[in-house]
Parts: structure tokens; sequence; C-alpha cells
């Protein structure tokens, strides 16, 4: 009885321990219950300081949504840290990295897998449209960002 | 590396040769039950899409798939008992399958009559004798293949409780699939991670895709089957219908079992030639519409096999586990190939081989 109570309790509202998601832009907009389908392909993980994540012309598979910690870039000069996404150019341009990404400090990410997030997208066209304008925003924020350093 | 890591992973490598003998029995169980799983997973996660939580869904699809088999079960087995019983009647010593039953059969009294002719024309010949020897080594044959069929019925029988026990398995796979694939990638140092997530997806794809592909087309092959051969008035119906839907598993000579066994029900009935060409025609409109319509738009491509590498597999599953590893010995294969594959690619381009 008790499963079925929370179940109708969750038809109309999810637990808040999924909003911490929306501290990342691209999943800004979700609703409660589309960051709970969310949940279920968000892998934690933890790199310590100096520790790769990923090389040039590695096969691209997962973004890395950054929870803590700095990360570097070998083709942009700044770090990346907190509240960033990591592998969004990467994950429209092609199979394969474009840089190499190296923890500056210990850091805590969410991972995703494109092919995960892409079926999702496709399953819940609404969640997919919400999420690209996440990625639009972000991206777009990313280049102003990079043309406002190079002035 | 230092003597407490060390330690740790000889502790590690123990627990794990223990949990593997203790778990030994239930291998099978979980194998099926994560098979179960596969083909209900993407049901699951539309009704989850939908606001259904997964222990609803699961609950749901069981009740539907119970009611399904309950309607299949009271509709067709009395009749499949029938229909088997008839055909091991047909096979079987009592029923009268001797040579000089068959010699009655029209067809077959036919071609014997035309080799006495042949005899008495050709001194020497003796083309009716040879035919009675070769009708006697071929009864020989088929009289043992009831016998050997019911003793694998009752293994089937004996094996209730593991199709019951397998829902039951499923239901926890399903239901905590997210969390039993994140557990699962939990494991996977931060090198690995990436690669770990790639072989899982393709696992998922192949293995989920595969299975869901397969059961649509036993089911696709043995209605369409069943459907030809009754129009074609072949006896038994239903029951050469599921048979060549199940054989249809092995590629290139699955086919040819279900199109034999028509033949050869039409044959043991006494019927005429023309019904035997019927027969074997009506098994071959299904094998054409399948290979040309449900196969490619259901499974996509084909099973990329050599015809000799299957047959060889076919042989080898069969020695090793009889009918069921006979079917199932080509698409695992396959499988575990196409994985093989797909493992050799990414540890190259990871750089890690």
């Amino acid at each position: 009885m008790k499963s079925i109570y929370d179940w109708l309790i969750s038809l109309f509202h999810k637990p808040q321990m999924y909003l911490g998601y929306r501290v990342f832009r691209i999943f800004q907009e979700l609703s409660s219950y589309e960051l709970y389908l969310l949940h279920g392909i968000v892998h934690q993980r933890s790199f310590k300081a100096n520790e790769v994540l990923y090389e040039t012309g590695y096969p691209m598979e997962v973004i890395y949504l950054i929870i803590e910690g700095e990360i570097s870039l070998n083709d942009v000069e700044h770090q990346i840290g907190k509240d960033k996404v990591l592998g969004l150019w990467d994950m429209f341009s092609g199979a394969k990295r474009n840089s190499t990404a190296i923890a500056q400090t210990d850091v805590s990410v969410y991972a995703i897998s494109r092919s995960d997030l892409m079926e999702l997208m496709e399953a819940r066209p609404r969640l997919g449209m919400k999420i690209l304008q996440g990625c639009c925003a972000e991206i777009v924020q990313d280049a102003l960002i990079l043309r406002a350093r190079e002035h | 590396m230092n003597w407490t890591k060390i330690s740790f992973y000889i502790l590690l490598a123990v627990v794990l040769a223990g949990a593997l003998i203790f778990y030994r029995w239930i291998f099978s169980y979980l194998i099926a039950s994560m098979i179960f799983s596969y083909i209900l997973h993407p049901a699951v996660s539309f009704l989850e899409q939908r606001r259904i939580p997964r222990w609803a869904g699961v609950i749901m699809l069981y009740l539907s798939v119970a009611g399904a088999v309950a309607w299949f079960t009271s509709r067709y087995i009395p009749e499949l008992i029938a229909q088997g019983n008839n055909l091991f009647t047909l096979l079987s010593h009592e029923g009268g399958l001797d040579v000089s039953s068959i010699m009655q059969l029209p067809f077959v009294n036919g071609i014997y009559e035309y080799a006495q002719q042949l005899d008495a024309q050709i001194p020497g010949l003796n083309a009716s004798s040879r035919m009675l020897e070769m009708i006697d080594g071929a009864t020989d044959f088929l009289v043992k293949l009831p016998k050997f069929l019911l003793d694998n019925y009752s293994s089937i029988i004996g094996a209730v409780s593991f199709v019951f026990t397998i829902p039951l398995i499923s239901f926890f796979l399903l239901k905590d699939w997210h969390k039993i694939r994140k557990a699962f990638l939990g494991f996977s140092s931060n090198r690995y991670f990436e690669l770990s997530i790639i072989l899982l997806s393709k696992i998922d794809k192949t293995v989920g895709t595969y299975l869901r592909a397969m059961l649509f087309e036993v089911i696709a092959v043995g209605t369409m089957a069943s459907i030809a051969l009754s129009v074609v008035g072949v006896s038994n119906p239903v029951l050469i219908g599921i048979s060549a839907g199940v054989a249809n598993i092995i590629p290139y000579f699955g086919p040819f079992f279900g199109g034999a066994l028509a033949v050869f029900t039409v044959f043991f009935d006494g019927g005429p030639f023309l019904s035997m060409v019927y027969a074997a025609l009506a098994m071959y409109i299904v094998q054409v519409i399948d290979n040309n319509i449900v196969y490619p738009v259901v499974v996509g491509t084909t099973i990329d096999m050599h015809p000799l590498w299957v047959l060889l597999t076919v042989l080898a599953g069969g020695w090793y586990g009889g009918i069921l590893w006979m079917l199932i010995s080509v698409p695992l294969v396959f499988l575990v190939y196409q994985l093989v594959r797909v493992l050799y690619t990414n540890l190259k381009e990871f750089r890690i081989i």
C-alpha cells in the first residue's frame, strides 16, 4: 500500500534530491519527473588531481558535469570548474575527443553516457527539446566567454 | 604495489571464487532471467516514461503476458496435445510404422510398383528390394524419434520450477535496472569507465535487440506457417507451425526442418504427392515472406556467418547440450563474436592494448 501511495504522490511531485541537477544550465528547464528520469542514467565519479579524464582521439561517449574541482583542457588556456559541462562540443562534433582533459584538483563529476542521453531525448521529445535548448545556451555562453578572454 | 593492497586483492579473489562456487547452481536461472529482462526492458521503460513506476510496469506486463499465455493455453493446448499424440502415433511402431504399412501408402506403393516393373525389364537391378531395405532403415530411425522427443518433454516438465523462478528474479532485475547498471559500472576504474559504458551499451543494444527480434520472428513464422499449412490441408498445422517457428532460430538449416516436418507429415498421412508439393510450397512462401519482409524489418541485419560455420556450431551445440543448445548455439556464438570485436576495437581506440 505504501508503494502505491508513494507512486500516486510521485506522479505530481518527485523528491527534492533530483533538483540538484538544475544547477547545470543544460538541465535547468527540466521538471522534477524529467530530472528523476535523468537520474537513472547519471553516474557519479571522482578523479584525483592530475588524473586524466580523457585524451585526444579517444572515442567520445561520456559527458562530464563538474560538481566540484577544476579541470584543464589542452586546447583552451583557462580551467573549467564547478557547474560546467565537459565534452558538450565533442558530443555534437563527432565520434572522437578533440582535446585532453586533466583534473587540476580533486574532482567530483556526474558522468552521462551520450547513448543513454540520446535515447532518453528520443523517448521524450519535450525533454529532448529542453536539453537541446540548454545545450545551445551553454555553448553560446562558452563562446561569449572565449571571445571576452580573447579581447 | 604494497602488501596491504596485495592482501586485499587476494582476499577479494578468494571471496569471488567462493561466491562463484556457492552460486554456481543458479547461474542458469540468472542468465534466463537476464534474457527475459532484456526482452521486457523497453516496455517497462516505455511505461516509466509515462509516469508508471517500474515495479507497477513490470506487474502490468506480467499480467499481460500471463493473460496471453492463459488464452493460448486454453485455446490451443488441448489441440496441441491432440496433434502431438497424433504425430507420435503416426511415427511410432504401435501406430503401424513398419515396412508393410508404409508400403500400403499410395505414393510409396506407386513407386514400388514402378521399381518392380524396372526389375522385370532389367535383370539384376533389384531396385524394389533395395527400396525395401531403405524404407526399413529409415523406419528404424523414425521409430526412435518419438522416444527421443518424449525424453526431452519429460525434462521440460521437470523444469517447471525453473520457469516459475525466472519471472521472480526478472522482476527485481527490471525494477532496479538502473541501480544494477550503476552498481556494475561503479566497479570500473576511471581508466576503464568510458570503455565499460560503451561495452554495456553495445551489449544492451546487440543482445536486447537480437533477443526481441528473434522472439518476434519465431512468433511470426510460427503463426504464418500454421495458417499456411491449415490452408493447404496439412494435419497438425499448429504443432508443425510452432516447431518450424522455433527451428527458424537456426539460420540456413532451421527452415528446412519446418519444411521437412510438414512434408513428412503429409507423407505418413498417406497423402498424394501433390499435397506434399503444396506443403513444401506453403513453407517456402512462409520463408520468402520471412526472409524478405519480417527479418530485414525486424532484425535489420542477418547473422553474417558462413553456412559451414553455422553447421559446425549447430553440431557442436548438439553434442554439448542437445536440442536446446542446437537452437541457442548460433545466436550465442554470433553475439560473443560481436562483443569480442567491439571489445577489441575499443581497447585499441582507448590505447589499452
